[in-house]
């Protein structure tokens, strides 16, 4: 096995190993995420807003660039680099919060002339390398505490700076991309374990002593979205009586009375509640059809690690799956009211161009590891 | 190293792939509950905030006289409407913000206070153009914007009614566009002659209970004004038509999107009355000077009722305005009750219902005579004449013309109440007549069965029926009860129903109603025993010694009968004299085509206060009918009440109402039989038939005098 390892292949069979079929979901996906936005924002008195989706479309372009160049790349190679990618991310985190625009009270973006950039959605990726070089490049020691905390602090370090922007949903994601990653890189279950309760306790404390208390509302409304019915609650009302007004087939494309008339608020429907959108006008049918297409896009990112040539590539296929996860299921759990309100979005629907590229990237990654797999 | 450690790494990637896909089954659930479990009372909940639904009021139908003019219409009124919404976002627009204010109200007894908009400043500020137009008339409620701010705010904002049409022209023409101020057309009942008919016609007001309309998808509308007296209250569900609605889809902050679903709605039909303006007009003029009184006309070859009037009345326009309604609620003289339908003791007249129940059951011969000693000795007590030396020995007709009661006295007793029933109800008396009026009188006519019920330790005796024979006593009728008895006579006993529509129309042409003649009952009196009735009675007027005289009209042979109830009693809260005079009369004599009842209360006697009330009615109506003249109607102004009876009606010696019948003025008895085709000359007819137009529903102000008819 291991004699037919050290030739790499050539680009005709790189091209030739592609995952043709994941490719295809992925840009899918992106589609018909470039139609929903279409529908969500085509009565918008905001003209800017109205062409949003030619623009999602000129990202998805530039994302499927990346997603290209990242899948025949050999993901080893990628690796080597990986402490430096990390740094970088540091690097841009701290300069957002020096440099950034403010948005909403929060510093996230990069504003260059007609350039914008969420630091943030592309430093989840290079969290995702970082530990996927890390964790293996421990070698024996993987079971060893210290790689247990040097893969945390890596991670906090993450969480901290966009936690400082602030960007709660963002900061949220990085800790199951760790937690998963070390799971399956084989860190030792006790300190998962404490990881976990270390991580429940500081969730805690930072929700009474750190957060803001519009952001604990908007986290609890959830629970309760009576309680604050003009707030974050009505959000969620609204959100929730236009997925289950959709019904089994939904009222058809462009015909979502909530997301029309602006009771589902137009300023949030083609981001973060984009699912709202479908749930509406696409009824139960299209949950289920936007569900598989998640599941399938998962399994064939977990299936490629598992096949994958090494534990580099399977940690890279698994961090990219878990964020996809983390986001799938933050986002559409939110509009139904399964999990708190924070501002993340769903994974190639959302408008949002550096978090469509860093999806699609995420895919260029998948599709590396799967090219660069164990011939058979 | 690999085989090693793919083996690691597939069992926790499994696991992981299993975790993932158990999250989306709980994504799965939770939409299943939400999209199917829940999905109706979603969509439910997303009707009721993205509708509105509007009431459209329909056109109240039209209350028009027998020939089409209109006595209650619709007129287009014009108000200023406010939408707060759009008000507020143009202001913000021009000043970049809104200015506050602080909104202080009572929320269940405890006080609130509150920073709102501003609207009142908005507003003002907003109505500055309209300002200029209408000056100081703009007034703005500030509590009641500040109300509607809170409560309803996305419904518009009535700010001024009645806008003049002057008013409405200039700013039409200057065309100050403010977003959110609107100038809205609201139909406005409008009674077009004043107090003309004011007791048929009736006025309408607000519900005082919720009047619910069935709209065609089930929901229901408050009406917004309903008949609340005469024809209005009792054909109301004619003329209120059904109400429209417009289901509009607003968006999040109540700004109207699109018309979802529109009715239209459908008026209310057209109630022509079979009352004639212009004999209405007539009789009132004719009542002039009367304190409180009514006066019936009618076509006794019919029974449409050509007038009703009742004095004193109202402006049913003017009832609307507070001050004016509380003086007419309390005004002790009763201007709202229709005193044509409500019930007095017929004194004199009434001896007309006695000679015909006992020439119906022939309880004595047609020349039966009786002699007046001046009065009567009935269950063992005098019973006084008018004439106390008495009036000798006179016969049926002779006892009429001069109103004997002796004759009467004894002539009720030998008849016996039970015929006198059997008769008078036959004729209409104490019954409702199914007039389609509200709070019409039965009247009461007495029966032994009456007796027993209204004063069970009473019984029916002589005195009762000698008192009865002069209509004293139990004896209740109303006007219109004794316009029927007049032309019972006038037809040879052949009664009609009396009736006051003559046709519903509904918008779409349909009749909902059309009047037919009804003939009630007919009395079996022998021709001889009629002539000798009718004859008193046309001797009351027309001989010398009869009680009528002063109802005599030149050239037109008038036949009647005078009364006047003795009255003492509790009258607008003060003991008085408060004598019921009659005239009920028919004419022309020989070929008898109207009749008519004027009875005055507080009046000294029925020959000088009614009679020449009637001759002045039919005096004008056959002038009216031969001479094709035409008649101005006129906005009448309200009548005023007075304890007092009538001013003195001038006696002035008139014309023959058609000179050219100069003739006529010469009755002869003997051809009447001969001739007992209704007199289709004295129809009345408009002057020019062909410009009989059926008026339609229109906006125009029709304030102040109009000419109707004019003839070519």
């Amino acid at each position: 096995m291991a004699a037919a390892g050290p030739k790499s292949p050539s680009l005709i069979e790189k091209i030739a190993r592609v995952d043709w079929l994941l490719l295809a979901v992925a840009g899918l996906a992106v589609g018909s995420g470039v139609v929903f936005i279409y529908s969500a924002t085509w009565t918008s008195d905001n003209p800017e807003l109205r062409d949003y989706y030619v623009k999602q479309l000129y990202h998805s372009i530039i994302g499927f660039g990346l997603c290209g160049t990242l899948a025949l790349l050999d993901y080893r190679k990628l690796l080597r680099l990986a402490p430096l990618i990390l740094l970088a991310g540091y690097g841009i985190l701290v300069a957002v919060l020096l440099f950034g625009t403010e948005v909403n009270n929060a510093r996230s973006w990069f504003e260059w002339g007609f350039v914008r950039l969420q630091p943030a959605e592309l430093v989840k990726l290079a969290l995702v390398l970082f530990l996927a070089w890390f964790l293996p490049w421990r070698g024996e020691k993987v079971d060893n505490f210290w790689t247990f905390a040097w893969g945390c602090a890596a991670t906090g370090g993450c969480m901290a700076l966009v936690l400082k922007q602030p960007d709660l949903g963002s900061a949220m994601v990085f800790g199951p991309l760790c937690f998963v990653m070390m799971f399956v890189a084989g860190v030792k279950k006790r300190w998962l374990l404490m990881g976990l309760v270390l991580g429940a306790v500081v969730a805690v404390y930072a929700y009474f002593f750190y957060l803001e208390p519009y952001q604990q509302a908007r986290l609890t409304s959830f629970l309760d979205p009576g309680r604050d019915p003009e707030g974050y609650g009505y959000h969620l009302q609204q959100s929730k009586t236009a997925i289950g007004s959709g019904g089994m087939l939904g009222r058809g494309f462009m015909e979502g009375k909530q997301s029309i008339l602006g009771f589902l608020p137009k300023d949030v429907s083609f981001s973060d509640f984009i699912f709202s959108v479908i749930g509406e006008e696409f009824g139960f049918l299209g949950s289920v059809i936007l569900l598989s297409v998640f599941a399938i896009i998962l399994l064939m990112g977990l299936n490629i690690a598992v096949r994958s040539r090494d534990m580099r590539g399977a940690l890279v296929a698994t961090g990219v799956c878990t964020m996809f996860f983390t986001h799938i299921f933050e986002n559409i759990g939110m509009t139904i009211g399964v999990t708190p309100i924070t501002g993340i979005p769903l994974p190639f629907i959302s408008y949002g161009g550096t978090f469509v590229v860093t999806c699609l990237a995420g895919i260029g990654l998948l599709q590396s590891v799967h090219i660069h797999r164990q011939p058979r | 190293m690999n085989s090693e450690d793919r083996s690691r790494q597939t069992g926790p990637i499994l696991l992981v792939a299993a975790i993932f896909m158990s999250g989306l089954m709980v994504l799965l659930f939770r939409l299943y509950q939400l999209q199917i479990g829940q999905a109706e009372a979603y969509a439910a909940q997303v009707g009721a905030q993205s509708t509105r639904t509007i009431l459209l009021p329909p056109a109240r139908g039209l209350i028009a006289d027998r020939w089409g003019v209109p006595l209650a219409e619709h007129r287009g009124n014009f108000d200023i409407d406010l939408y707060l919404l759009e008000l507020k976002s143009h202001y913000r627009k021009i000043h970049g913000g809104l200015p506050k204010t602080r909104d202080t109200y009572l929320v269940a007894g405890v006080r609130k206070t509150e920073i709102v908009d501003d609207i009142v400043k908005i507003a003002d500020e907003s109505l500055g153009p309209y300002r200029e137009v209408l000056g100081d008339r703009i007034h703005i409620d500030r509590d009641a914007l500040m109300l509607h701010q809170r409560i309803r705010e996305q419904l518009p904002f009535q700010l001024k009614g009645d806008l003049k049409f002057e008013e409405l022209a200039v700013l039409m023409e200057r065309n100050p566009v403010v977003p959110g101020i609107r100038i809205t057309a609201r139909p406005l009942r409008r009674y077009s002659y004043g107090a003309t008919a004011a007791h048929v016609v009736g006025y309408v007001g607000r519900p005082e209970q919720a009047l619910l309309l069935t709209r065609d998808d089930g929901g229901t509308f408050e009406a917004e004004s309903t008949g609340k007296d005469g024809v209005e209250l009792a054909s109301d569900e004619y003329l209120q038509g059904d109400p429209g609605y417009r289901v509009l889809e607003v968006d999040n902050l109540g700004r109207v999107q699109r018309l979802l679903h529109e009715d239209l709605p459908r008026g209310g039909s057209t109630v022509y009355l079979t009352l004639d303006l212009r004999v209405q007009q007539i009789a009132e003029k004719a009542m002039a000077g009367v304190g409180r009184g009514a006066c019936v006309v009618l076509d006794c070859t019919t029974g449409e009722i050509l007038a009703m009037v009742s004095v004193p009345n109202y402006d049913p326009n003017a009832l609307s305005d507070p001050t004016i309604w509380n003086s007419v609620i309390k005004d002790k003289t009763r201007p709202l009750v229709n005193r044509a339908v409500s019930a007095y003791p017929p004194g004199s007249t009434f001896k007309t219902v006695i000679a015909l129940a006992a020439m119906t059951y022939k309880v004595v011969p047609p020349n039966y005579s009786f002699s007046c000693g001046g009065g009567l000795f009935v269950a063992d007590r005098f019973k006084q004449c008018w004439s106390s030396s008495g009036h000798g020995t006179v016969n049926l007709q002779e006892a009429i013309k001069i109103s004997c009661n002796t004759y009467f006295y004894n002539l009720g007793v030998k008849t016996g109440i039970d015929r006198v029933f059997a008769v008078g109800h036959a004729i209409g008396l104490g019954d409702k007549n199914d007039i389609p009026l509200p709070r019409v009188s039965p009247g009461t006519l007495p029966s032994r069965e009456w007796m027993r019920a209204t004063y069970p330790r009473d019984r029916w005796s002589d005195g009762h029926m000698a008192n009865a024979a002069i209509g004293q006593g139990y004896v209740l009728v109303t006007p219109l009860q004794m316009a029927m008895v007049a032309a019972a006579v006038a037809n040879s006993g052949a009664i009609y129903k009396p009736q006051l529509i003559q046709r519903i129309i509904r918008p779409d042409g349909e009749a909902e109603f059309e009047f037919k003649p009804e003939l009630r009952g007919r009395l079996n009196i022998d021709p001889k025993a009629m002539d000798v009735i009718r004859k008193g009675m046309w001797a009351v007027v027309n001989e010398a010694g009869g009680t009528g005289k002063r109802a005599a009209v030149p050239g037109i042979a008038v036949a009647g009968k005078t009364g006047t109830a003795q009255f003492k009693g509790q009258v607008g809260g003060e003991f008085r004299t408060d004598n019921k005079t009659w005239f009920i009369a028919f004419a022309p004599f020989e070929e008898p085509r109207y009749a008519a009842c004027v009875m005055v209360e507080g009046g000294t006697a029925g020959g000088v206060d009614c009679a020449p009330r009637v001759r002045d009615i039919f005096y004008r109506m056959f002038r009216l009918i031969r001479r094709n003249e035409n008649y101005e109607l006129a906005y009448t102004q309200p009548q005023a009440g007075n304890f007092r009876g009538s001013s003195a009606f001038p006696d002035e010696p008139t014309a023959a109402p058609d000179e050219l019948a100069a003739e006529n003025v010469a009755v002869s008895f003997e051809g009447q039989e001969e001739n007992a085709v209704p007199h289709e000359e004295d129809r009345m007819t408009l002057p020019d038939r062909s410009s009989v137009q059926r008026r339609s529903p229109s906006l125009r102000d029709t304030r102040g005098r109009r000419q109707f008819w004019r003839s070519r």
